[in-house]
């Protein structure tokens, strides 16, 4: 990372150039940490673990031969569960991604009309967001409680319902049940940029489309959506990338089960390096989650610079 | 008290010459004005002098002393910016003083000067407010607060008024140019408008294309651009520029293009005819410089009016003719007879008659 | 006509009486979105001060008991080991966010204010550690920790949450910096400051609102993390407060009164912080990309 001697405006920001001797080291001692912290924190473990998943380690930490295989992958890809794990994590994904946005939307919409305790009605919906995920977790599966839990309490409201599932062990409804808990705990990122989107939309083409004869409904379609456009590429992708990281409310409210019907691929390469102890295999899969992981990065920094542009 | 000298300075930003080689002699007191269009290199300029950039080539000396390895600070001069750069959590009187804190004065001192300072500019009341707290032409002020306090060597201007509004931006111009005369200090002014660098400056140095293209009094400029760029970029409306070429007619030579038909004095011509021989060249005069005639069909310039814009005090008419358009000054009561489409002719005074090559657009002068 | 920004989305135009069914329709849709944020919060309030012998009634009361008992705030820390884990993550979260922003800021006002090479590079990765799976930095990671020997202790996980936070840190601050014109800086310089100077007389005051916001931000993440805490601390007693909540629950009859408590407790820093900040979050988000 040599610094050169040029300087020029980058992205509006003017950088600095000085005739000035601090100049000519303060740059390197002020980049050296954060270089030494991502090297050795980010940079070599995954690197490492890349070289572990072509190796035929077993138990995790433990020492393993370096004849190089392509053992592990073949037996990720051949194996029905990380299929199904992939459909698993998709359903995941897609559930939170669509539940959180249109409740986001709403919420977002509603946020835009002047009404008395806007305010106050703003910063409730943030809650969700700053409660801890572990929190997040316990609430929820208190409230699912097949016996106690407040959510059969309500569904024994809606006539002519009397079962009284068992959320988080039937497996028709387990991973429904997390979509919720997920979509509740999201939603308030998505409310927060669509309400930023929807502010920027100059009111002057509101007005422009009320006088050619626009109703609301036009309006919104011809109009709040596609001013929309940018931020909603950019929360669709940023909940897939978090829904399809999540590990902390599936492997607190199901472990995955019941019977896999909550096993995504995150949750599946924990079970198999501390699990099953199938090190070689999980770093196979966490090899190629990598792959799928730059792949969406690339794409939403993609998104981003092309909205700085627009 | 002090001079500055630019040598053959350069500034390349990665592969593209942004200053290139430009050399310049300031004197003691003078009050020289970069003007030009925007990305001509006038800002980049400054802020080498500054010390903000680095020149990739040349030098450039500070009262005699070479300055390009000296940085800002030791540099001993004062610049205003063009968003004024207040410190936005300091006060007047703290962002007044800040250089002065700098270098240690007495605390007794420094209130001294800064009352004097305030006064100056009328900001005594203002001592305590936040710059976010003041309107623009009291931030202006602030700022060149901040830059007369110290009695720099250089004072550096980075197109300070462009943030003003028109009516203050007049006032503040006579104001700077009132206070520059009285403190005598040598000041370097960047700004794109041709206004302010013909009110403003002792010396005008207009630059494009990261080249200086002529650096001359106001006077000298706006009488004898040294080439097109010079003579369209100074004067509004710009110098008239018509093309044409020397043909003889009745014993003379005359200037002969489409609507022109100027004949050239002798003088002129053992200048020019080498220069241009059959080709073609402009001719140059400003819009006040002609006169309507109606006996002048053979004998200066001729078009039909195409547009006429009223100003109140004066009329501006647009005459066309053919590859040539030409404006030209007049009294609203002149004009006033004048429709759309009506033949004009006009007569040139010769004696503000100027001459460029058509290839390089560089002026020839002629005696 | 226009009368109020009310009327963008709507219906300046209709009568009046649709116009009233139109605002009840409203008021119905703002409280069931409020319900829909808060009722979980509410619930885990009400079970927390709930006698223990009523948790388990059936239908579950609404309202809080009449007999709400708040001693459940002071038994839990003789019950259980909470105090100890939220020391520990107390500690954990201030070691990682001192260290993440200050890492953060020399790095973030080198992104804005220098031009070296490798700046996409660096600022590709500093959005991909915020959005990869944690679970793929944390095995590796754990392999090397074991190797050498920072397994099981909190310095081991405060080094292991820079992986974190220092990418975090640092796009939060490069946009404060960013933020900072830089004309204020040169000013300095030619005022006769020096480059260090300028920094500490200038650039840091006008970015402390920044530093602060990022420092609390680094705090709060470290202190809702689960995966890593789990992963690399295994002793109880060196456990931070999401593993050890997240420890009560799984047991044969699970204490709801103490979890919800302890919940309550945990959460309060979280949701003041988050409320204080909620203004530079979107942006933040946005701009650089920053893990929720």
């Amino acid at each position: 990372m040599a610094l050169t001697q040029t300087s020029a405006r980058v992205a509006g920001v003017r950088t600095v150039h000085y005739a000035d001797s601090q100049d000519r080291w303060l740059p390197a001692v002020m980049v050296l940490p954060f270089l030494l912290a991502i090297t050795a924190l980010v940079i070599i473990p995954l690197l490492w673990g890349i070289r572990i998943s072509f190796t035929n380690s077993r138990i995790i930490g433990r020492a393993f031969t370096e004849a190089f295989t392509l053992a592990n992958y073949q037996s990720v890809l051949t194996d029905p569960d990380t299929w199904h794990s992939l459909y698993v994590t998709a359903v995941f994904s897609l559930g939170t991604v669509i539940g959180s946005i249109a409740l986001g939307l709403v919420t977002a919409l509603v946020l835009t009309r002047a009404f008395p305790g806007r305010g106050i009605v703003r910063t409730l919906i943030i809650l969700p967001w700053a409660v801890p995920h572990v929190v997040a977790a316990l609430i929820w599966q208190w409230m699912y409680n097949p016996n106690y839990g407040v959510v059969n309490y309500a569904i024994g409201w809606i006539p002519f319902v009397t079962s009284q599932p068992n959320w988080l062990s039937d497996p028709n409804l387990a991973l429904p049940a997390i979509i919720i808990l997920n979509i509740w705990k999201t939603y308030p990122f998505a409310t927060l940029v669509l309400l930023a989107g929807l502010q920027s939309i100059p009111d002057e083409l509101y007005e422009a489309s009320e006088i050619d004869g626009a109703g609301p409904v036009r309006r919104f379609l011809d109009i709040t959506l596609p001013g929309l456009k940018h931020v909603l590429a950019i929360v669709v992708l940023l909940l897939t990338i978090w829904s399809f990281g999540n590990f902390v409310f599936i492997f607190l409210m199901t472990q995955g089960g019941p019977a896999g019907a909550t096993n995504t691929l995150v949750v599946k390469v924990y079970f198999e390096a501390f699990r099953f102890f199938r090190a070689g295999p999980a770093f196979a899969m966490g090899s190629l989650l990598l792959l799928v992981a730059v792949l969406l990065t690339l794409a939403y920094a993609f998104i981003v610079r092309r909205g700085k542009d627009a | 008290m002090s001079t500055a000298r630019l040598e053959q300075l350069s500034k390349q930003y990665d592969g593209h010459l942004a200053v290139d080689r430009i050399n310049l002699d300031i004197a003691d007191g003078e009050f020289v004005v970069f003007v030009g269009p925007s990305g001509c290199g006038k800002s980049t300029t400054l802020r080498m002098i500054a010390g903000l950039e680095r020149a990739t080539g040349g030098e450039i000396w500070i009262d005699g002393k070479p300055a390009n390895h000296v940085s800002p600070r030791d540099r001993d001069i004062a610049m205003v910016f063009q968003n004024y750069a207040l410190y936005p959590h300091m006060t007047v009187a703290q962002n007044l003083s800040y250089a002065l804190r700098l270098r240690n004065w007495s605390r007794a001192d420094i209130d001294r000067r800064v009352t004097e300072v305030a006064r100056s500019l009328d900001l005594a009341p203002l001592l305590h407010r936040k710059p976010s707290q003041l309107s623009g032409g009291q931030r202006q002020r602030v700022a060149l607060g901040r830059a007369i306090i110290r009695e720099p060597k250089l004072f550096l201007m980075d197109e300070p008024l462009s943030n003003l509004d028109a009516k203050l931006r007049v006032q503040t111009r006579a104001e700077i140019t009132r206070l520059q005369r009285s403190l005598g200090i040598t000041t370097i002014y960047v700004t794109h408008d041709q206004t302010e660098a013909m009110t403003m400056g002792n010396k005008i140095v207009v630059m494009n294309g990261g080249r200086i293209q002529q650096a001359d009094t106001p006077q000298q400029l706006y009488q004898h651009p040294a080439n097109t760029f010079v003579a369209q970029f100074i004067g509004t409306p710009p110098m008239n520029l018509l093309r044409c070429r020397l043909e003889p007619q009745d014993g003379a030579i005359v200037a002969r293009g489409a609507g022109v038909n100027i004949p050239i004095r002798l003088e002129s011509l053992t200048v020019l005819r080498p220069k241009v021989g059959d080709g073609e060249f402009l001719i140059g005069f400003r819009p006040e410089d002609i006169v309507m005639d109606p006996g002048a069909a053979a004998n200066g310039v001729t078009g039909s009016a195409d547009v006429i814009e009223g100003l109140g005090h004066e009329s501006l008419v647009s005459v066309k003719e053919g590859e040539n358009a030409f404006i030209a000054r007049m009294s609203p009561e002149n004009a006033a007879p004048i429709r759309l489409g009506d033949r004009l002719s006009f007569s040139v005074n010769p004696d503000r008659l100027r001459f460029f090559s058509a290839e390089s657009g560089e002026a020839i002068r002629v005696p | 006509m226009r009368n109020a920004p009310s009327a963008r989305h709507g219906e300046a135009f209709l009568p009046n009486l649709s116009r009233i069914a139109g605002r009840l329709a409203l008021a119905a849709l703002i409280l069931i979105l409020c319900a829909i944020a808060v009722f979980p919060f509410y619930w885990m309030f009400v079970t927390s001060i709930r006698p223990s012998g009523q948790l388990f009634a059936y239908p579950p009361e609404m309202l809080p008991s009449a007999n709400s008992v708040f001693s459940t705030y002071v038994t839990i820390f003789q019950d259980t080991a909470l105090g100890t884990w939220l020391w520990n993550s107390i500690r954990v979260a201030l070691g990682t966010a001192i260290l993440a922003s200050f890492i953060g800021a020399m790095m973030a006002y080198s992104l804005s204010r220098f031009r070296f090479q490798g700046r996409g590079f660096t600022e590709y990765l500093l959005l991909a550690t915020q959005m990869f799976p944690g679970i793929l930095l944390a095995m590796p990671m754990y392999v090397l920790f074991s190797k050498i020997g920072l397994l099981n202790s909190l310095p081991g996980l405060t080094v292991a949450y820079l992986a974190l936070l220092v990418p975090v840190a640092t796009s939060l601050l490069k946009t404060f910096f960013d933020g900072i014109p830089v004309a204020l800086e040169e000013a300095s310089l030619i005022d006769g400051a020096s480059r260090i100077g300028t920094f500490f007389r200038i650039t840091l005051p006008l970015s402390l609102p920044g530093l602060a916001s990022t420092f609390l931000f680094c705090f709060i993440i470290a202190w809702d993390e689960y995966l890593f805490a789990q992963m690399f601390v295994r002793q109880p007693g060196n456990w931070t407060v999401s593993v050890g909540l997240a420890s009560f629950s799984g047991e044969y009859v699970t204490p709801w009164d103490q979890v919800m408590t302890a919940a309550t407790i945990v959460t309060l820093p979280a949701a003041i912080v988050f409320l204080f900040l909620q203004r530079y979050l979107v942006h933040g988000l946005t701009a650089g990309g920053v893990k929720g």
